[in-house]
């Protein structure tokens, strides 16, 4: 009898919800402009840049629909500071009322192998790399950059935090939030303060640490204690980017294969073409979302090539080398 | 009384363990004397899975610039080491550390100089991304193979795939567990009864070995007890081993304790090779090692006389296994 009862509620509640698509918005910023590599940002008086961002997101638990709560367990992002938008998957749901997660990955993924996963998972193989392969182990948080050592306000000196280890996953609190819900997807929008990653190290000696070193645990902690993650309404948000936000920028962690990220504020689908210096064309894409990470799996030669991303309406491009 | 049904059960049973067990172990044939090494339930062997594990191992193409293989540092002659203080990779760039024989790693339970990789599938990744080793990419170099007819032949039959990272780790490892190294005159002599396979020098030797505390840490059949610890090397380790990852102060220091088989051809000695010869490696451990505060208790001074040291030294060489060295 009770089989039936919950055989009969189950079906109501699919007839009632249809499926959704939930989609999590990372809006990342720097002091409350928005996300870019490259350009400074103040740190408790210190300028500062990034050059690469990147950090997991798993445990996902969102509550909807009068504070049902659903568990993700299999939902992982491997976010970047560059790209906003990360599917969580298909749902049953009509609102999401609050989400919450951990930074890292949960202990039994990490402590599986990158390999167990196509290219494409979050979890799989990266260019650059998310993971050391000498202790198994996946990196929680990874922040490139320079910092301003010497006062001259010229960030010059780098840093590298890759942070390692179990002990690094750090759970967020949950986060009320309230989406912007169109007729098959649900976007919830999260507020992501880059800069609050950094907060309280210093940055000037912390150098290349690949580890599970306290400054490290430091940082994956900073993104509960210093509330790197807030809820952020897209809409009454008085906080907005006039400037003209589409963008490439390598990544040479690989000087022979530089990972290609890159931005367009528009959600149309792109298309990305290399060119050798003499317009040749070495290879294409077409159909990649609108903002990702893209490691070309191919040789290049050694040589200047150019990368093309257009939408359709809009065309941006880079020059890059290759160093075999 | 069992009934019928538990019958089944039991015969189900019995049919599953019998299965399991012959076809895990069917391609590895184990020395008398050593243990059935356990497989992992999801990389099985099979024949054609260890050849092309082999062919991959043997292969320059896994560099970025096709110049060197694995075994270019694992050289079988050598028993999978490569004769040089620090290995050489890529445009002879070099690694920090010595490279570590190869010898009855399917019974190795963690890997690296200080154990910090917990699975040969894994394990293969590290040379292939090192930048002092391939320099080189997993996701490039699948590409790499799957343009390639022989392998993509090689794929087909051992897994009916095209070559994936996965396929690739699977591969090698299965090929490494292959690598069983015991029909050397100490196990014709200990584990085969040929009482006349060692020489008294050679026995004396093996008594050494053992009062010397020796055998505490390089114990059983692979001269492992598979433990993590410091042999005082140093007073002030520039190389931290397993440290370099704990960040522990405790793991200052501390290597995995080596199998001692085939140790007459692996030479030089130690993480970073600094010791040239097994005389030199008595001449340490006779000393007591340097004083350091992770130094094991079992590492402590003793005096023998220059018969007795070539008699150690005598046993360490009866390790070698000359099949194994030559036959690959
Ligand atoms: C440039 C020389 C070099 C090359 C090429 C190389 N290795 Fe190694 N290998 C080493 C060194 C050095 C170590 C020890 C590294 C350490 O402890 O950090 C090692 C360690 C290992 C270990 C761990 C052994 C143990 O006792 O824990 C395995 C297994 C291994 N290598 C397999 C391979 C395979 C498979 C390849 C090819 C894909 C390969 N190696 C290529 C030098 C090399
Ligand atoms: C407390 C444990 C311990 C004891 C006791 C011990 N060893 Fe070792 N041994 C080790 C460790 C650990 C290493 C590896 C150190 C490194 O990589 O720097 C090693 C390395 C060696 C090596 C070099 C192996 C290689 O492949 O580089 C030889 C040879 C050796 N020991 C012989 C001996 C002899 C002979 C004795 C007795 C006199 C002995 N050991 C006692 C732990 C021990």
């Amino acid at each position: 009898m009770k089989k039936i009862i919950l055989f009969l509620l189950v079906t109501l509640f699919i007839n009632v919800s249809a499926q959704k698509k939930i989609v999590l918005r990372l809006n990342h910023f720097l002091n409350d402009s928005t996300f870019h590599y490259n350009e400074n940002f103040d740190l408790d008086g210190v300028q500062n840049y990034y050059t690469r961002l990147q950090y997991y997101l798993s445990g996902f638990e969102i509550e909807y629909d009068g504070g049902q709560i659903s568990l993700l367990p299999n939902t992982y992002v491997l976010a970047s500071g560059h790209i906003t938008n990360y599917y969580l998957g298909d749902f049953s749901v009509s609102n999401v009322e609050a989400i919450r997660f951990d930074v890292g990955v949960d202990q039994i993924a990490n402590s599986g192998n990158t390999t167990n996963y196509t290219g494409s998972h979050p979890l799989g193989p990266k260019s650059p790399p998310m993971d050391w392969g000498w202790p198994s182990g996946y990196f929680f948080v990874t922040t490139n950059g320079y910092t301003d050592a010497n006062n001259d306000n010229n960030p010059d000196t780098p840093f590298e935090l890759h942070a390692l280890g179990d002990q690094m996953l750090s759970p967020i609190d949950q986060i009320n939030v309230n989406p912007v819900n169109s007729n098959d997807t649900i976007y919830i929008d999260l507020k992501v303060n880059a800069e609050r990653f950094l907060s309280g190290l210093n940055l000037s000696t912390v150098g290349v640490d690949h580890s599970s070193s306290t400054n490290n645990l430091l940082m994956c902690n900073n993104s509960y204690s210093m509330n790197v993650f807030e809820s952020y309404n897209i809409i009454s948000s008085s906080i907005e980017s006039p400037k003209n936000n589409n963008y490439i920028f390598m990544d040479y962690t690989l000087a022979f294969a530089p990972t290609i990220n890159y931005h367009f504020n528009s959600n149309q689908k792109v298309n990305l073409k290399i060119t050798d210096i003499n317009g040749k064309v070495k290879l294409y894409e077409n159909n990649l979302p609108s903002e990702g990470s893209y490691f070309p799996l191919k040789e290049f030669a050694t040589g200047i090539y150019i990368v093309t991303i257009d939408n359709g309406l809009e065309m941006i491009y880079k020059k890059f080398n290759v160093v075999q | 009384m069992l009934s019928n049904k538990n019958n089944l059960v039991f015969l189900f049973l019995i049919c599953f363990f019998f299965s399991f067990d012959t076809d895990k172990n069917f391609y590895l044939s184990v020395p008398a004397g050593f243990p059935k090494p356990e497989i992992p339930a999801e990389n099985k062997l099979s024949k054609v899975k260890i050849d092309l594990g082999k062919k991959l191992f043997f292969d320059p193409l896994l560099s970025r610039d096709s110049s060197v293989s694995c075994a270019s540092c694992h050289i079988p002659k050598y028993a999978y080491t490569d004769g040089l203080r620090t290995a050489e990779g890529i445009k002879k760039r070099t690694v920090t550390r010595n490279t570590p024989t190869l010898t009855n790693i399917v019974y190795n339970k963690n890997f690296l100089r200080d154990g910090v990789n917990p699975s040969l599938e894994e394990q293969a990744l590290v040379p292939i991304h090192e930048k002092n080793e391939f320099d080189f990419h997993v996701l490039l170099l699948t590409e790499r193979l799957k343009k390639n007819p022989a392998y993509l032949d090689l794929f087909q039959k051992a897994f009916g795939a095209i070559p994936t990272p996965k396929l690739i780790t699977q591969s090698i490892a299965s090929f490494e567990r292959t690598l069983i190294s015991g029909n050397s005159r100490y196990d014709q002599f200990y584990f085969q009864n040929n009482s006349a396979a060692l020489s008294t020098s050679e026995i004396n030797g093996m008594e050494l070995f053992k009062k010397l505390n020796c055998v505490k840490c390089h114990s059983g059949f692979n001269f492992s007890n598979g433990q993590i610890v410091n042999n005082g090397l140093y007073e002030n380790y520039q190389d931290m081993g397993k440290m370099r990852v704990t960040l522990n102060e405790n793991d200052n220091g501390c290597f995995k304790v080596p199998t001692l088989r085939n140790i007459e051809v692996t030479g030089p000695y130690m993480h970073n090779g600094s010791l040239e010869s097994l005389e030199e490696v008595i001449e340490h451990y006779s000393k007591g090692g340097m004083n350091h505060k992770n130094k094991h208790d079992w590492i402590k001074p003793f005096e023998i006389s220059q018969s007795e040291k070539e008699d150690l030294v005598s046993f360490l060489k009866c390790l070698t296994d000359s099949s194994f060295i030559t036959n690959y």
